[in-house]
């Protein structure tokens, strides 16, 4: 059997007990848990499973599984009243899922994890249960240090709670502490750093905090609802959190080594490789503050070819800091 | 195939190749006898690739022989969960990527453990489902997502994998032949470590530098050494991923940075903070050169204090940048 008809039946077989548990559940909903389109649900699931039973295969011995608007039923179905048990891939993948959460040390959803772990691994088969232990040891994602673990907790449980915050937050740009009252609508990870997405309540506009800048958290007891539209996932895609947003058209060539570097990591909107191995480029942004200090990291090995500002902008501040080593500016 | 499992699941003895063949939709047509057979056997194999434990009953109390799928091997018990539990779930549900393998089998698994509890409610109507996102869930290819999945089964089963591996040092792409012992996911990436096989030493390879598919080989009968620790090779600045013991580094921060160094400190690293705010951060690096950029970055609020052969580093890497465009 071809690889996508397996995968087909094990959805099939995952999909039986489900529905009966969740009759009339929507066509839309089992499409998200699922991962099948909504067409094939229509189209294609009742044909595959209708037509299996068991002998004599008379009417009541047969699956009847029916689409009806936009709702799902089953009947007939007793064979499969409960879910197979889980592969080890299926077994890992949670684990890698969970793993993470469990270290956060002051995350309030820490002993949830804890729990479904332990009854996840009760219900598996032995093997799979002990190979599950095995890789909790050998497969782990970092927790983030610190305060930014502590404040991610405390967002996750702002969010969950929808309970406006106070923070107190360095901004780069301003290079100070500020006092901002937010409602957190949303947290991510990306590149190693925790963000989130907080409709800032002076502003009246949602910003991105990073999570180990804040250096503060309270409460105002006040409580908040999240707009239904809101999507962190298309947030994270439109207002990434490097490059800041912003006007300012800053170009870059990287050569050789740096080149291969950069290509990788060096967070600009577009980048394009040439034959003499040279990279250029493109970062659009108003995180002025941003922009400089990820240049003085790369030093010498980034050409900034224009604007001409933020080269001034650059050098000064690569003047100012050699000051500091007792190094007159020329 | 279905059928003959639904088959297996609600006969109440074992089924014998006869019987399937007679009975059986999908086995029970008029194709000859060796051809349904060879049928039968291939489904066979499949249902067992699929974790059916399928099993042949040689005789039973009633002195029948067939096959027959032990129920209590094949279902998943049952699991009720918390609504704080259920909010996880949903949390990693929200994270799922689309079409890849590794979202794929935490797709399948989430949907199996939540039958038994009222969770679709919650799943329907918790915010934090909505909004916690984290993309150790949705790898940003597809393929890398089947890459992780598979290694991750190399290190659960101490099975050697091998894949072509690009590396960033060289700019060049090798095949490699590693025996797992570990997979951790820092600073935004996923890494696998283990035994560079070829290289007969400790390699850590970044997952996304890995290129087309990871091949998992034939159990080696390896172990994984005891002094093993995960995160002394995993989640390593660039400063500490030169061998070595390196050298002690002070570093000086202007009070209003300095209360974030001190707030993220990590192991092996100290802080001492004066009364102005400012403070100095005391760390071990192995590559100089790597932590002369990390400092850099801050500029004027931060300076290294010694050693001195560190400190002429970074005025030659800034005097460098300043010297390109004419300073």
């Amino acid at each position: 059997m071809s690889d996508s008809g397996m995968r087909l039946l094990r959805k099939v077989l995952t999909i039986l007990p489900f529905v009966q548990r969740n009759q009339g559940i929507r066509v839309s909903e089992l499409a998200t848990l699922t991962g099948i389109p909504e067409a094939e649900i229509v189209r294609d699931l009742p044909d595959l499973v209708n037509l299996c039973g068991v002998p004599p295969y008379s009417p009541m011995d047969l699956v009847d599984l029916a689409v009806e608007g936009d709702r799902v039923t089953i009947r007939f179905a007793d064979a499969y009243r409960r879910p197979v048990r889980l592969t080890l891939r299926e077994a890992l993948a949670l684990e890698m899922a969970l793993s993470g959460w469990e270290k956060e040390r002051e995350g309030p959803f820490r002993n949830a994890v804890r729990a479904i772990r332990e009854k996840v691994r009760r219900a598996c088969s032995p093997e799979v249960a002990k190979s599950m232990e095995q890789a909790s040891e050998r497969i782990v994602a970092a927790p983030p240090p610190g305060l930014a673990g502590r404040m991610v907790g405390v967002l996750k449980d702002a969010l969950a709670r929808q309970r406006e915050v106070t923070l107190t937050y360095f901004s780069r740009s301003q290079g100070r502490l500020s006092r901002r009252v937010v409602r957190p609508y949303g947290i991510y990870e990306q590149r190693g750093h925790w963000y989130a997405v907080a409709f800032d309540t002076e502003k009246k506009r949602l910003r991105t905090f990073r999570a180990d800048r804040i250096k503060d958290a309270g409460t105002t007891g006040r409580d908040y609802e999240i707009p239904e539209e809101f999507d962190v996932a298309a947030f994270r895609r439109e207002e990434p959190p490097e490059p800041e947003a912003g006007a300012t058209e800053v170009l870059l060539r990287f050569e050789e080594e740096a080149a291969r570097f950069a290509e990788e990591g060096f967070p600009a909107q577009e980048k394009k490789r040439f034959a003499d191995g040279s990279l250029r480029a493109v970062v659009r942004t108003g995180g002025r503050a941003w922009i400089i200090s990820e240049l003085l990291r790369w030093g010498a090995r980034v050409m900034v070819e224009s604007p001409p500002d933020v080269v001034a902008d650059l050098v000064d501040r690569a003047r100012r800091t050699l000051e500091r080593y007792g190094r007159r500016a020329e | 195939m279905l059928n003959l499992l639904t088959a297996l699941l609600s006969s109440r003895h074992p089924m014998a190749t006869a019987e399937i063949l007679a009975h059986v939709a999908g086995y029970s047509d008029d194709a000859s006898i060796p051809a349904r057979q060879k049928r039968l056997d291939r489904d066979k194999v499949a249902l067992r690739r699929l974790g059916v434990p399928l099993q042949f009953v040689p005789e039973d109390e009633y002195g029948r022989s067939g096959y027959r799928v032990a129920r209590e091997r094949f279902f998943l018990d049952e699991i009720r969960f918390s609504m704080e539990e259920g909010i996880v779930l949903a949390a990693l549900q929200r994270g799922l990527g689309e079409g890849d393998a590794l979202s794929d089998d935490l797709r399948s698994a989430l949907m199996k453990i939540a039958v038994d509890s009222p969770l679709s409610e919650a799943l329907r109507e918790s915010v934090s489902e909505q909004q916690v996102l984290d993309p150790r869930q949705s790898p940003a290819r597809k393929e890398e997502g089947r890459r992780l999945a598979v290694m991750a089964e190399a290190v659960a089963a101490l099975r050697p994998v091998r894949f072509s591996y690009y590396a960033l040092g060289t700019g060049e792409e090798r095949i490699r032949t590693v025996e797992p012992w570990g997979m951790g996911y820092a600073d935004g990436h996923w890494y696998l470590v283990g035994r560079d096989v070829d290289r007969q030493e400790e390699r850590v390879f970044r997952t996304d530098r890995v290129r087309g598919k990871v091949e998992l080989l034939p159990p080696g009968g390896y172990r994984v050494p005891r002094t093993f620790r995960l995160f002394a090779r995993v989640g390593r600045k660039p400063w500490e991923m030169k061998e070595g013991a390196g050298r002690m580094v002070r570093i000086r921060f202007v009070p209003e940075v300095a209360w974030m160094i001190a707030e993220n400190l990590r192991e092996g690293q100290t802080f001492a903070a004066d009364p102005d705010g400012s403070g100095v951060l005391t760390l071990r690096a192995t590559d100089p050169r790597a932590l002369v950029g990390w400092v850099a970055q801050f500029g004027p609020d931060a300076e290294i204090l010694s050693p001195p052969s560190l400190r002429s580093l970074l005025v030659a890497h800034l005097e460098a940048l300043v010297g390109r465009y004419g300073g």
